[in-house]
């Protein structure tokens, strides 16, 4: 590989949006909201298709961060909100409405 | 300036129309509590479904040559892909990983869980399911109720303001709401019908004249429309029809809808999805034979099936079709076609009859038991095969339940099956020319046709001076 393409590739790699590198939505939901949300829980069960698309968009853009501000993840032992990039967040958001309760293909999360 | 308001006077007066082709139903009603609330408005629209074909699964088989005045349909025959739903009908059959493998052949059925009856109680009324076809955003599941009674609920049920929110976005049908079953029923993704794909919901002329965004952009009910919950169009493989009145492309297409006068000829024998529908399944493969005699076991998927073969691309099968078709009922002996095979449903018609035409159909081919003393065809219990793999036990339990017979001594039969093809219409550019049926490597077996050769062994077009 010549220098020229080895740094336009780099480049590349430097420029693509920071979504493209972030886990997909289903296994996020799974690693971050099923430990504390799945079958039995007594926080409360919840999958993509316990919601509608509406109320997944509010629920992101207005209470959970209030909701989970002091959240500890049970596997990690951090700040769960902490845990998670913008771009983590958003592949979240955009799993639970594709796959809400009036999507086209209402999920569980697996 | 007169001309530019009376065409603002025009506009504003389809604004209300507009609005209420919406439907939206947020100002009728606060919450959604089932079926009822439907019927507080809606109680003659629930009875007139409640007759309907899509609610009864049976209806008047005045097409059905061997019907003799019997009412047909799902729940009194057997067809030769999930066999008869009467034993499959509800439930919730997992495999072990704990996913759901099936949930019973009412997940079609436009009901709450409780099979049709002959009489309209209010207890059968508030069993329709108005949000099945009606509110796009609609889904539901099976639970258990107290009674220990399998039943549909929406699966917000236990989410008042999402279910709110989803009930009261009602509308006409749309493609996607009518493929969700039809384009999905036998078993997988177009395993049944072969020509309804749920690519039709999004899709291009190419695809689809009349379903193509970029063509007529038509749902389906714009052909099968209907009046009181009873729609039209009968495939020729369908035991009932709902309505007398049935789809044909004369209604909007002109007795001589070519430029070319051959083909305007042959439009006389020839209905146009034979040249239309070159080729059936183009997106997801569709069930040609399923083997009942030889279970299959999905390692993927944990659940045992049928022997079945899929193809894409298929190219439909030719036969004359006088409107009217035999098919093997119950109870009735077993009609051995001339190759040993039981035709399951045969379109009627020949070169002779006056009223046939050619038309294009998939041919189905498949193994089910029948009782060997009584000469009767036999469903399968399904649902618990799928779990189990135990098809002798499945098939003396549906015995039982179809005939009463207790310790059937069966056989297996080959069987064929007819199935009209009238989707995924293409248009002119891609339709079949005068060498894809005449001439040396031509689709049409003319013998089987009755004719005694190819009619045009060329396969050249008729000179101009005979058109």
């Amino acid at each position: 590989m010549t220098f020229r393409l080895r740094f336009l590739t780099i480049l590349l790699l430097l420029t693509l949006p920071a979504f493209l590198f972030a886990a997909d939505g289903q296994t996020l939901f799974r690693e971050n909201c099923k430990v504390c949300h799945g079958k039995g829980s007594k926080n409360g069960v919840y999958t993509p298709m316990s919601f509608t698309q509406d109320q997944w968009r509010r629920f992101f853009a207005t209470k959970l961060v209030p909701s989970h501000k002091s959240a500890i993840h049970p596997v990690t032992h951090k700040n769960l909100l902490e845990g998670l990039t913008p771009a983590e967040m958003k592949a979240l958001q955009n799993f639970a409405v594709d796959h809400a309760a009036d999507s086209e293909q209402p999920a569980t999360c697996g | 300036m007169r001309r530019a308001i009376l065409m603002l006077l025009f506009l504003a007066s389809w604004v209300p129309w507009a609005t209420a082709q919406k439907s939206s139903h947020a100002d009728y009603f606060e919450h959604y509590e089932g079926t009822k609330t439907c019927l507080t408005c809606h109680q003659s629209e629930a009875e007139s479904f409640f007759h309907s074909q899509h609610y009864q699964w049976l209806g008047t088989a005045s097409h059905i040559v061997n019907a003799q005045g019997q009412a047909l349909g799902k729940m009194n025959t057997i067809n030769d892909f999930c066999t008869n739903p009467s034993s499959n009908w509800i439930g919730r059959v997992e495999n072990k990983k704990g996913d759901v493998i099936t949930r019973g052949c009412s997940a079609c059925h436009a009901g709450l869980g409780l099979k049709p009856s002959p009489e309209m109680t209010q207890a059968q009324l508030e069993n329709i399911d108005c949000l099945q076809c009606h509110a796009s955003g609609y889904r539901r599941d099976v639970y258990q109720n107290g009674k220990g009674q399998w039943e549909w609920r929406p699966i917000l049920w236990e989410n008042q303001e999402g279910l709110d929110s989803v009930a009261k976005r009602i509308g006409m049908p749309t493609r996607v709401t009518c493929l969700r079953c039809h384009a999905n029923s036998g078993g997988g993704a177009n395993f049944k019908r072969g020509d309804l794909e749920y690519a039709l919901s999004n899709t291009t002329r190419d695809y689809d004249v009349h379903m193509g965004k970029d063509g007529a952009n038509f749902d389906c009910i714009n052909c099968h429309k209907g009046s009181d919950h009873h729609v039209r169009g009968r495939g020729a493989d369908l035991s009932a029809n709902d309505m007398k009145e049935t789809v044909r492309c004369s209604e909007c297409h002109k007795t001589a809808p070519h430029k070319d006068a051959d083909l305007n000829r042959h439009m006389s024998r020839i209905d146009c999805t034979v040249c239309h529908i070159p080729t059936f399944a183009r997106t997801d493969a569709t069930d040609m034979v399923r083997d009942w005699s030889k279970p299959a076991y999905n390692a993927e998927k944990e659940k045992y099936a049928a022997t079945i073969t899929l193809e894409t691309n298929v190219k439909p099968v030719y036969a004359w079709y006088n409107g009217n078709t035999q098919e093997q009922l119950l109870r009735q002996p077993l009609n051995r076609l001339a190759d040993g095979s039981v035709g399951m449903m045969i379109p009627q018609g020949s070169r002779n009859d006056p009223k046939a035409k050619i038309f294009a159909f998939k041919l189905h081919r498949a193994k089910l038991p029948y009782l060997k003393e009584q000469g009767w065809i036999l469903p399968i219990q399904v649902e618990e095969f799928f779990q189990t793999g135990e098809l002798d036990k499945s098939i003396r339990e549906a015995a039982e339940h179809a005939y009463g017979v207790k310790n059937p001594v069966y056989g297996w039969a080959d069987t064929t099956r007819y199935m009209g093809i009238y989707h995924g219409v293409r248009p002119h550019e891609q339709a079949l020319h005068c060498k894809d049926c005449h001439g040396a490597g031509g689709r049409m077996d003319w013998k089987a046709l009755g004719y005694p050769a190819d009619p045009n062994p060329t396969g050249a077009p008729a000179p101009k001076e005979e058109q």
